[in-house]
């Protein structure tokens, strides 16, 4: 059974938004603090000029074959061999992906909230629903997609509003104190983030209005971009860049801190925000998942992708619980290899379909 | 007709048909048939044919066999029979055996006529008259309440249908009343549960066709449906899944519901049943086809979504802001009925940094000396809680009430006072017992009780996070429920932002301009624009100068 399913545009654009946002908003403000101290808001900024970029590219190039996934379409640039290679990057960046949120997800829960638990228990029961998402396809996943990024959404813009008054200007002096050197550097994680939006090339053979697939693209980037700014910018503001760079998790010690005055009542609420970005997380993970799934199954020309589904799964599960032996492994292999791994491969390889697809423009366009 | 009405005609003719299918139910090799009765055809002797019916229907304690002389057939000899309590039997006198016994002679008819004609043009006086042409049909016909009428001479048998029905009053529906708005409810009787609807909705466009289900009920089922409103595919869907029940016996709506649902294995309710014409009125005026099922109140409205489960009549009737507050309120309700056990286990165990320090002591204190951890209690109380609910539907009903209330209240208070229950516990208990009656819908009521208990246990094990996965497994459920074809929770996904002026919120009614996107594409438009009342520009008063 090919997915006979179809999206229209905004479930496409949230579909993205989806790819991005749960990590993003989680890892990110820490990493960049890193390297860029006290400038750390800057460097979304540079990101998103790249990210704008790879979005434009990815979703024109996904275009051009408008009933392909890119799967399908890189053999027919690139000829068999090269394009069944470059296929398997793809599938192997999608796993990849799925893999670092699932552990992602589960040391999060753990370091957090339940620190008795193993690892397991959340990577599994975080996979099982996934796996039942997937399993019932892609209108399912972007239909409770839809739901839950809109209070995701609505989540952050709360964050804001509290944030915003406890601001401390301080915090983001000096300005480019030792240059825009560090700022530079500290944007490529934000880049590779930003880049994961190349799964449009995936989701285009299933868009009712192909027309909107770029406006999509580019409209979830921005939405990320903003949302990353806020968090940024509250996390650096309100805890400062050192502190910022310290907590992996830097927007739930942030979160943490919240008081509303008067209603005593509400302290220590992080474990709501907890919960929507549960939601979010299962999100992501349904995405990269179902699309490495059907990719997979592209890439083996089967009939259909569900009978993968559950092995590929319980696969997934056991290399993500132990692939890392620690927390602090992780957290650096997050902070160092993660961003250039899939920012060479986002960048690098479409950029090279999208090279080839302009060479080649004239004899496509002539057997098409 | 000028040619312009004739194309009208034709344009009719030609949308009629597009809602017409076979509307017989198949029958091939399913359930394994009782002996069947031949279809034999009469013979001309009276005598044989009345031995015959005697020996297949003479068992029968109301069974009513009488033989007459036509006096307008020269004295001719005819047998009456039927089953006595479905029958009006003063009908009977008054249409079938006076005529009979009196008239002196039938009317100059056609040439070539024969007795069976005259008898049906002439004499009888009652409304619906059928010829049988075998055993089998006549048979059939006078289980259904109608009069078998045999005479000497002729091969042939006539069916009069003078039903009498057995019906209860109309009476308040037992599980949906309202206050503003017509009180009265479906009956057990499918022709009173139609003329309930047609009084709504008069209108030559209002269509109800009958089915017979069940091999051996042969139960009346009505598939009723506005005629231009109703997709013609939609109706035929209907119909197909209805003639596909090959089944011994169709006793109540339920069946229906069940051997129909899109998703079988869903706790959630498919298929909208209700008591309240109201509600089945407005369900067809959108589109949806209802199916009436003989001998029960709870007619069906196809297709349905998760809003209409969470909506009453009565939202619409009370005005505009008091539609939208009472609905989110039925919302919130909804959420604690479902959420509110697990919720209260969760944080008490693992997250107990979000209450406040006073209200986490005030807790502990009162759960002092209590012996069972929280779960227990909860089980505990919650296994109470619906014994007496279900106790309280069988006890007559000066007792049913007082006993749930009070035996709730006493035990509830004695458990505590023996501490073998925490009093918050038999708060949440007690909020979330009184919020699961919140859903007009019964069906709807009972999935939430149902799924309570998992989420109550993911709560429990798990926290929060537990609860997370609960309701993220429910919706993912939910987001792929199809009924008959439409996504349950259409509007809110796939996500039609003009219809949210009807789902969350019932906002004012002249924004009701169209008609719900998930069953129309086009022809939407089911009220002018512009009906905002508004005061007028002079005031009125009587008599001063002109």
């Amino acid at each position: 059974m090919r997915e006979e399913g179809r999206i229209s545009s905004y479930q496409a654009m949230n579909f993205i938004i989806a790819i991005i946002l749960p990590t993003a908003i989680l890892v990110l403000p820490s990493l960049t603090a890193e390297r860029a101290a006290e400038n750390a808001w800057l460097s979304p900024v540079i990101a998103f000029v790249l990210g704008l970029g790879i979005a434009y590219v990815a979703a024109s190039l996904a275009l051009r074959f408008p009933d392909k996934t890119v799967i399908q379409f890189a053999p027919s640039l690139l000829g068999p061999v090269l394009g069944k290679i470059v296929g398997l990057v793809f599938i192997g960046y999608f796993f990849f992906i799925t893999i670092v949120v699932q552990r992602e997800f589960a040391e999060l829960m753990t370091n957090l909230f339940y620190d008795r638990t193993p690892n397991i228990v959340f990577v599994g029961l975080l996979t099982g629903l996934a796996v039942y998402v997937v399993y019932k396809g892609l209108e399912v996943l972007a239909r409770v997609n839809d739901i839950i990024i809109l209070l995701f959404l609505f989540s952050i813009l709360f964050f804001l509003v509290v944030v915003i008054k406890d601001l401390r200007p301080q915090a983001f002096l000096p300005f480019l104190g030792e240059g825009i050197g560090p700022v530079v550097f500290s944007a490529i994680p934000p880049a590779a983030w930003f880049a994961e939006a190349v799964v449009i090339m995936m989701l285009v053979p299933f868009l009712q209005d192909k027309g909107k697939a770029i406006k999509a693209n580019i409209a979830a980037v921005t939405i990320v971009f903003l949302s990353l700014m806020i968090i940024t910018v509250g996390t650096i503001g309100i805890l400062g860049s050192s502190e910022t760079a310290t907590f992996h998790f830097a927007s739930f010690a942030v979160v943490r801190r919240i008081e509303f005055a008067g209603l005593e009542f509400f302290q220590r609420q992080d474990a709501l925000f907890m919960a929507l970005w549960v939601g979010a997380m299962l999100m992501k993970l349904g995405a990269f998942f179902y699309v490495g799934v059907l990719a997979l199954s592209q890439w083996f020309n089967l009939r259909s992708y569900r009978p993968i589904i559950v092995p590929l799964a319980t696969f997934f599960t056991v290399l993500s619980v132990q692939s890392w032996d620690s927390f602090s492994e992780f957290a650096l292999f997050t902070g160092q290899t993660v961003p250039l791994v899939i920012g060479s491969v986002a960048y690098g390889v479409t950029l090279f379909l999208f090279v080839v697809a302009m060479l080649r423009r004239k004899e496509l366009d002539g057997k098409a | 007709m000028k040619s312009r009405d004739t194309d009208q005609m034709d344009n009719l003719l030609r949308y009629i048909d597009a809602y017409r299918g076979d509307t017989a139910v198949q029958r091939s090799g399913g359930s394994d048939p009782l002996p069947d009765i031949p279809q034999v055809a009469f013979s001309p002797v009276l005598d044989e044919n009345v031995g015959l019916i005697q020996t297949l229907m003479g068992d029968n304690f109301d069974f009513i066999l009488r033989r007459v002389r036509i006096r307008a057939a020269g004295g001719r000899r005819a047998a009456v029979f039927f089953l006595e309590e479905i029958v009006d039997t003063v009908e009977v006198s008054e249409t079938i055996l006076e005529p009979l016994a009196h008239f002196a002679s039938f009317e100059p008819g056609e040439p070539g006529q024969d007795v069976m004609g005259g008898i049906v043009e002439s004499i009888l006086e009652a409304a619906a008259v059928a010829e049988q042409h075998d055993l089998r049909g006549l048979l059939e016909a006078v289980s259904t309440g109608q009069v078998g009428l045999l005479v000497d001479g002729v091969d042939r048998a006539l069916s009069v249908d003078v039903r009498k029905y057995v019906r209860r009053q109309v009476d308040i529906p037992q599980t949906e009343s309202s206050v503003r708005g017509p009180q009265d409810g479906f009956t057990e009787d499918e022709y009173l549960n139609l003329a309930l609807i047609r009084q709504r909705i008069r209108s030559p466009h209002l269509v109800a066709e009958s089915l017979n289900l069940g091999r051996v009920t042969s139960t009346v089922v009505g598939v009723v449906y506005i005629r231009g409103l109703a997709a013609p595919s939609l109706v035929h869907e209907v119909k197909s899944r209805l003639r596909r029940l090959d089944v011994d016996a169709v006793l109540e709506s339920g069946y229906i519901e069940e051997l129909t649902k899109d998703d079988p294995l869903s706790p959630f309710p498919l298929l909208l049943s209700t008591e309240r014409p109201d509600r089945v009125a407005a369900g067809v005026l959108e589109g949806r086809v209802a199916i009436m099922v003989s001998n029960t109140p709870f007619v069906l409205v196809v297709p349905t979504e998760f809003t209409s489960m969470v909506s009453s009549p009565e939202d619409y009737y009370v005005g505009f802001p008091y539609g939208t507050i009472i609905r989110m309120v039925r919302y919130l309700a909804l959420g604690t009925s479902l959420f509110l056990p697990a919720v209260y286990i969760a944080i008490t165990t693992f997250h107990q940094e979000m209450l406040p320090t006073e209200l986490i002591l005030s807790i502990a204190s009162a759960r002092e000396g209590v012996p069972f951890p929280s779960i227990v209690e909860l089980l505990i109380m919650e296994f109470l809680f619906e014994a007496l609910r279900e106790a309280g539907i069988r006890l007559p009903r000066p007792f049913g009430q007082a006993v749930s209330i009070v035996g709730a209240l006493i035990i509830g208070q004695a458990a505590v006072q023996a501490s073998l229950v925490s009093p918050l516990l038999i708060i949440v208990v007690a909020v979330t017992g009184i919020a699961s009656f919140i859903s007009p819908i019964f069906s709807m009521g009972l999935a939430m009780r149902f799924l309570r208990f998992p989420i109550t246990l993911l709560g429990t094990t798990l926290g929060l996070f537990g609860v997370a996965v609960g309701v993220l497994a429910i919706l993912i459920h939910l987001a792929g429920l199809r009924s008959f074809g439409v996504p349950f929770m259409s509007p809110v996904v796939p996500a039609n932002l003009t219809d949210w002026k009807d789902t969350f919120v019932r906002w004012g009614m002249w924004t009701m301009e169209k008609r719900p996107s998930q069953l129309f594409k086009s022809g939407r438009r089911r009220m002018a624009r512009g009906l905002k009342p508004e005061p007028p520009q002079e005031r009125f008063r009587q008599g001063g100068e002109r």
